[in-house]
């Protein structure tokens, strides 16, 4: 069985027809790519996933729950972590706090207000594991905000991973990244994916990664799933390139 | 521990030490200095620290901003006040209530604003207060109208073991209320440096990223927003003992606007810097109501030169300074992710 099985998705805002009768799987433990030009709902397919934007029509079942309707934080805890196109931080908190607050709201442990959080060394000690994962645990007493975009995009991700998902969502996770910084963080991203057996899909615009890293890839074109396989597939999809790739890309 | 680890723990520390200090300071004062004005200014500038305190569990600890404080003052002291009047319920007693019916005001009015956002948030609140003040006016013959609960609170005295203490007496209601405030400053202390407190700081960064770590930021907000309501309620039930009634100016909407200033003048980032507002604030009214009767001018004044020159509270100040000291301080610069990822590769 799927992880993900997504059926029948759709989202209007009004008459634009944001994400279109989209249906796919992801079977667990797939490192999968969600392509398409600016504007094709990937984005907007990831908040549908996630629980934070109404679904107009369809339905989407994960790890064999019907999550169509919960709430972002209820999908959550059922295993599905995100990181978002601009790093979404908390840039007044230490980093080291940043991922503490997300290893106390996995937890649920904000319930007791009368212990110290510096005296929660079992939830300290696994946030400095997290950030250790993404090489910032140098940084753990510095202000979120003061960190260099990159390191924010991984401060980011760190957050989703304190949360243990089984499905990591990732949204252009090198976005605004040289080429060489994006290639490192994208090759940080499959390893972390080998190490906690997660299942990972992310967006991402540079060809080169998508088509190197990823084992499955999905196009999506003004809001529906125009194609679905394995990179070799892709790259010679007539329809994949005439509607988006175009002539001379790949 | 790296150095800042260390220094925020000194800072951390530093807070609830520099508060007991002034306490024991403020506590020991009128023993050695008897003096009227201090006994009589000492009680408000308590009180409206902890009103301003427990507005800033909303303000600098989760980001709210709340227009409609004073509701939950008010509750305070009206209940209080009642109970003691019309009732044969005890002081402690009374206070309990006072706290607990502050607490569940807020509550109700609050289920209804943290659903919104910013400024529809602070209009909200600010609607429901003016409820209450209409329904206070209303309410007569509970509430005494716009005359206020007058014939004073009988406030029976207090006994404390082998002692008995008539809190009439100006120098045991000082020290009553100092104790009190004292409590309700640990206490909020504790919770504000607890895993809840923490999620409420990041609440008050980003609300919407709580939500995607699992946590329900409305419900985060609805419980800062009670535990503000409660602490108001206490500040508004002190109050409601030091006048000797309660008045509907205590739950006016300019009521809700003056512990916001005590807030900005003394600093949004910790608990003693609203007490040190409060201080400021109603001591300079005081002393310059002495002086002249156009003390809203001057007071006027020193807020904008306060506004436009120091730019933020006073214990923020001094705390961004002490950081900025330490920051000079060699150290080995951070070694990036991103950097480091490409070294790994």
């Amino acid at each position: 069985m799927a992880l993900l099985d997504v059926r029948g998705l759709s989202k209007a805002f009004g008459a634009f027809q944001a994400v279109h009768h989209v249906s796919f799987a992801v079977e667990a433990g797939e490192f999968s790519a969600l392509i398409g030009p600016n504007g094709a709902g990937k984005t907007t397919l990831f908040n549908l996933l996630t629980g934070h934007v109404p679904k107009t029509a369809g339905r989407v079942i994960f790890d064999g729950a019907d999550i169509t309707h919960r709430s972002p934080h209820d999908v959550v805890h059922l295993g599905i972590g995100r990181a978002f196109q601009r790093a979404n931080v908390f840039p007044a908190m230490t980093v080291l706090d940043n991922v503490h607050a997300a290893v106390v709201a996995h937890e649920r442990a904000h319930r007791d207000p009368l212990r110290a959080a510096r005296r929660d060394a079992a939830g300290r000690a696994r946030a400095l594991e997290v950030l250790e994962w993404v090489h910032l645990e140098g940084a753990a007493e510095l202000p979120a905000g003061s960190l260099s975009h990159g390191d924010q995009k991984l401060l980011d991700i760190a957050l989703a991973l304190a949360l243990r998902p089984k499905l990591l969502l990732l949204d252009e996770p090198t976005a605004g990244m040289h080429p060489e910084e994006r290639r490192a963080t994208m090759a940080l991203v499959k390893r972390l994916w080998r190490d906690l057996g997660m299942t990972v899909v992310f967006v991402e615009h540079d060809m080169d990664i998508v088509f190197t890293v990823a084992d499955t890839i999905r196009v999506l074109h003004h809001g529906e799933l125009v194609a679905e396989g394995p990179p070799a597939a892709i790259s010679t999809n007539q329809l994949v390139i005439e509607a988006y790739l175009g002539e001379g890309v790949l | 521990m790296t150095h800042s680890t260390a220094l925020r723990s000194i800072v951390r520390r530093t807070e609830v030490t520099w508060g007991l200090v002034a306490a024991a300071v403020a506590a020991v004062l009128p023993l050695i200095y008897p003096s009227t004005f201090l006994l009589n200014v000492g009680p408000q500038i308590l009180v409206m620290g902890v009103f301003a305190m427990s507005l800033n569990l909303m303000l600098g600890y989760t980001g709210m901003v709340s227009f409609g404080h004073a509701a939950y003052f008010g509750m305070g002291a009206y209940t209080l006040g009642i109970l003691m009047q019309k009732t044969a319920v005890g002081l402690a007693a009374s206070l309990v209530l006072a706290v607990a019916g502050a607490a569940l005001l807020a509550l109700v009015i609050g289920f209804f604003c943290v659903r919104l956002g910013t400024i529809y948030f602070s209009m909200l609140t600010l609607a429901f207060a003016q409820i209450v003040y209409t329904v206070v006016i209303r309410a007569t013959p509970l509430t005494g109208g716009d005359q206020g609960l007058i014939g004073g609170i009988p406030v029976p005295p207090v006994r404390l073991g082998p002692w008995t203490v008539a809190l009439r007496s100006p120098l045991a209601f000082y020290e009553l209320t100092l104790s009190l405030t004292v409590a309700a400053f640990l206490l909020a202390k504790v919770l504000v440096d607890s895993r809840w407190g923490l999620l409420l700081r990041a609440v008050r960064d980003n609300g919407d990223r709580v939500e995607f770590l699992g946590a329900s930021a409305r419900g985060l907000r609805l419980s800062a927003f009670v535990a503000a309501g409660g602490f108001a309620g206490l500040a508004g039930a002190l109050m409601a003992l030091y006048v000797g009634g309660a008045y509907p100016d205590f739950v006016y909407w300019t009521k809700s606007a003056e512990p916001i200033f005590m807030v900005l003048i003394g600093g949004m980032h910790t608990l003693l810097g609203p007490l040190v507002g409060a201080a400021v604030l109603v001591g300079l009214t005081a002393v310059i109501t002495q002086y002249t009767s156009l003390w809203g001018l001057v007071l006027g004044a020193i807020l904008v030169a306060f506004t436009l020159f120091l730019k933020v509270g006073l214990l923020d100040f001094g705390a961004e300074r002490w950081r900025s000291r330490a920051a000079a301080a060699p150290g080995n610069p951070p070694v990036g992710g991103v950097a480091r990822a490409r070294e790994a590769k």
